[in-house]
């Protein structure tokens, strides 16, 4: 009964096709007390079908705020949409009326919450929350509804789903409630996945099943996925390309073997440095990145992550970096979206970092 | 000194013994009323000492929350016995309870609905400072600003609200207020799950330090067994409500006895996507038990690959020794 781990790392496959999602721009800010919190600035990516797209980084650097801000979900106020745009199927998300995406969302673009309770609501059971879609956007009658839920949640992995439809979510364990999540983002077996933090309450078995059911949807449907996680693990396993986030910019996007292989910017290095390991023991204290990340509510010149980094120099104090293609790659002419691109001016001048 | 008495041995810090909870149920349904019980922690006994700390992993939904939530009677226990320095805790009045309140304190599994959304973050860092009388006015905001950069938490951000606050923020807020007390016992319930690896190190860091300088103890809950093999001095695994094995973390890690742990680290994704694609991993098969079920064996009989006729009929005791493993077979000390 042994397993491969799903996924090889073939990518490339999918990038022929034209993009199912395009993100362009994207420029989200937060009105606070303390100013305006310049949440997302200027996030740029495409999403091809069939592919999953990783976004990792730190904690705070707006991966969420971005995803929620394609699916209308950003509240205003306090949040606004500073600028840019989201092409879905030739509509430009951040422009329809609540109504279109309402029809969306659930059926072509599904999410997975990173806050189990902005999807489950706590006054209603577990049964009324997974028919309620499938009711909605499949038209299934009740009977129908509740048979498709129970094998739902057969497939997510709780046991005898048929006597735990009635329960409500405060019944559930962390685990089973992100769980029930998963079941009612799949109901309706969308084209595009958004999944923010899917795995975070799991155990790795349960975790690999549910990542095998979202592959299994992937090949049948040729659904793209949109994967958040800190797990760098479970990047490496599943995803096709990845992105890194830093203070509300992608600061770093390659292909998942070249990201491993050879980590561009300085924080990518830094959050690679960071991992504990299953041999790794009490005596030795963790590899943190040293420093905080900036402020978002004060505007921020030059480079974001330069008062953390160890290979900055006058530049990165005035100039903002972009992401910038490696120089062979660019003499070799391969130019796509594929292409593994950093924001670094340490790395343009040639101060390449060696892989750990 | 001259102490002549005989030497006393010191109650462990936190001990459960035989615990149990058990939520009864009743559901309606077409053909009539099913009544039943799920047993979310059933029958489960450890110790933890000063300035340890004991990693609690297992499948998910198998009892871990549950079990920290019966520590600090947020749950009532069923059956069994809490003890804090040797005192029974379950029952205890409220009034009886308040000095072990401060003493043992919990990170909440969910950092979106663990955190009061009416409250600043200030207001919840500072409240158990209120609860317990321990620092008042300019002190209590000084020490709540001194919380707060501990977690690397911007101190600018006093007076937000926990929804202007990313995941990772929010679980750094309940970290911040468990830390308030200055308890002796943190029952830590996924603390890092929301946090990119540079600042769950920064944080493991920190509660290591805490645990060298104050002597502090834990209960860490947690499903990353790199996090876990990293900051547990020892480890359970638990399944379906009962603690299957317990070990140093070395010896659990080196060498896993019970089948259900073997399957357990066999999953564990690595960050490396050229291992990840040639890797293999034991596949469970075989029906999942239901913990509304009573299993007169092992839970994990059913997809156990090597279970024996005995496993079916007889429950497996977890041996009072170091390293040791609910199972019938793989147990020498019970075969
Ligand atoms: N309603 C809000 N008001 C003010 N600031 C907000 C609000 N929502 C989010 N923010 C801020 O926006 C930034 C981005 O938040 P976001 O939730 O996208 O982070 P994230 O990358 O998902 O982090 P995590 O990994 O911790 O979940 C954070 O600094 C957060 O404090
Ligand atoms: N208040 C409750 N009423 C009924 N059943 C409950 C209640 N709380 C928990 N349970 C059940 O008890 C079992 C154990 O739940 P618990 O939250 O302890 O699991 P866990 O090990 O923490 O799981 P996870 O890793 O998913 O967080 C689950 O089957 C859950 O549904
Ligand atoms: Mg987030
Ligand atoms: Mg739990």
């Amino acid at each position: 009964m042994m397993q491969a781990n799903t996924k090889q790392a073939d990518s490339g496959v999918a990038q022929q096709d034209s993009p199912l999602l395009s993100v362009n721009d994207l420029r989200v800010s937060f009105k606070t007390d303390e100013g305006m919190v310049r949440a997302v600035r200027g996030v740029s990516f495409d999403v091809h079908p069939g592919e999953t797209v990783a976004i990792v980084g730190e904690s705070g650097s707006g991966k969420s705020v971005t995803n929620l801000a394609m699916m209308g979900l950003v509240p205003k106020p306090p949040g606004n949409i500073d600028g840019g745009t989201a092409m879905f199927a030739g509509q430009n998300l951040l422009t329809l009326s609540q109504r279109r995406l309402q029809d969306i969302r659930g059926r072509h673009i599904a999410m997975i919450f990173q806050d189990p309770m902005t999807a489950l609501n706590p006054l209603m059971t577990i049964e009324q929350q997974l028919t309620e879609m499938t009711r909605l956007h499949l038209n299934f009658t009740r009977h129908e509804a509740r048979a498709h839920a129970i094998e739902m949640l057969g497939l997510v992995g709780i046991t005898a789903p048929e006597k735990r439809l009635r329960d409500y979510p405060h019944q559930f364990s962390g685990g089973m409630r992100q769980r029930v999540m998963v079941a009612m983002a799949l109901s309706c077996e969308p084209e595009l996945l958004i999944a923010d933090e899917p795995t975070t309450a799991l155990d790795v078995t349960i975790q690999a099943q549910i990542m095998e059911l979202l592959a299994d949807l992937q090949a049948r449907k040729g659904t793209a996925i949109v994967l958040i996680t800190h797990d760098l693990g479970v990047v490496a396993g599943v995803a096709d390309r990845v992105l890194v986030m830093y203070a509300g910019r992608i600061i770093e996007k390659a292909d998942v073997s070249s990201l491993f292989a050879m980590p561009r910017h300085p924080y990518t290095l830094g959050l690679l440095g960071s991992l504990p390991n299953l041999e790794s023991n009490r005596d030795e204290t963790l590899k943190a990145i040293p420093g905080q990340p900036p402020d978002m509510s004060v505007p921020i010149a030059g480079c974001a992550f330069r008062d953390r980094c160890e290979y900055r120099f006058d530049r990165c104090q005035s100039d903002d970096p972009v992401l910038t293609p490696r120089r062979d790659a660019l003499e070799d002419g391969a130019e796509d979206s594929s292409m593994h691109m950093a924001a670094c001016h340490a790395v343009d001048v040639g101060t390449e970092n060696e892989p750990r | 000194m001259n102490d002549s008495s005989p030497p006393v041995s010191t109650p462990p810090l936190l001990s459960v013994q035989d615990l149990k909870v058990h939520f009864p149920f009743r559901r309606g349904s077409l053909l009539g009323a099913q009544k039943g019980v799920i047993r979310a922690v059933d029958g489960i006994s450890f110790d933890i000492a000063r300035g340890e700390t004991l990693g609690l992993v297992g499948e998910s939904g198998c009892g871990k929350s549950t079990t920290a939530r019966a520590i600090i009677n947020l749950v009532h226990p069923t059956g069994g016995d809490v003890r804090i320095d040797g005192v029974p805790i379950a029952g205890m009045s409220d009034a009886a309870m308040k000095p072990y309140r401060r003493r043992v304190q919990m990170v909440f599994q969910d950092p979106f609905a663990s955190l009061n959304p009416r409250m600043t973050v200030g207001g919840i860092i500072g409240e158990p400072l209120v609860v317990h009388s321990l620092a008042r006015g300019r002190d209590r905001k000084l020490e709540v600003l001194r919380l707060m950069e501990l977690v690397g938490l911007n101190p600018r951000f006093l007076n937000r609200y926990p929804h202007e606050f990313s995941g990772g923020q929010r679980q750094r807020i309940g970290i911040a207020r468990a830390l308030a007390v200055q308890p002796d016992l943190i029952l830590c319930d996924e603390p890092v799950s929301a946090l990119d690896v540079s600042i769950q190190a920064q944080i493991i860091n920190l509660l290591m330090d805490l645990q060298q300088k104050l002597g502090l103890s834990y209960l860490f809950i947690a499903h990353d067994l790199a996090v876990v093999r990293h900051i547990a001095t020892r480890v359970g695994v638990m399944y379906l409500g009962r603690m299957v094995e317990l070990a140093s973390a070395e010896e659990l890690y080196a060498g896993p006895k019970h089948p259900y742990t073997e399957a357990l680290l066999s999953a564990v994704p690595v960050p490396d996507p050229a291992v990840a694609a040639s890797r293999q991993r034991i596949v469970l098969s075989g029906e999942v038990p239901s913990p509304d079920n009573f299993y007169p064996g092992c839970a994990f009989a059913e997809r156990c690959p090597v279970k024996i006729d005995r496993c079916v009929s007889d429950r497996p005791p977890l041996p009072d020794q170091a390293h040791a493993a609910a199972c019938w077979v793989r147990e020498q000390s019970l075969s």
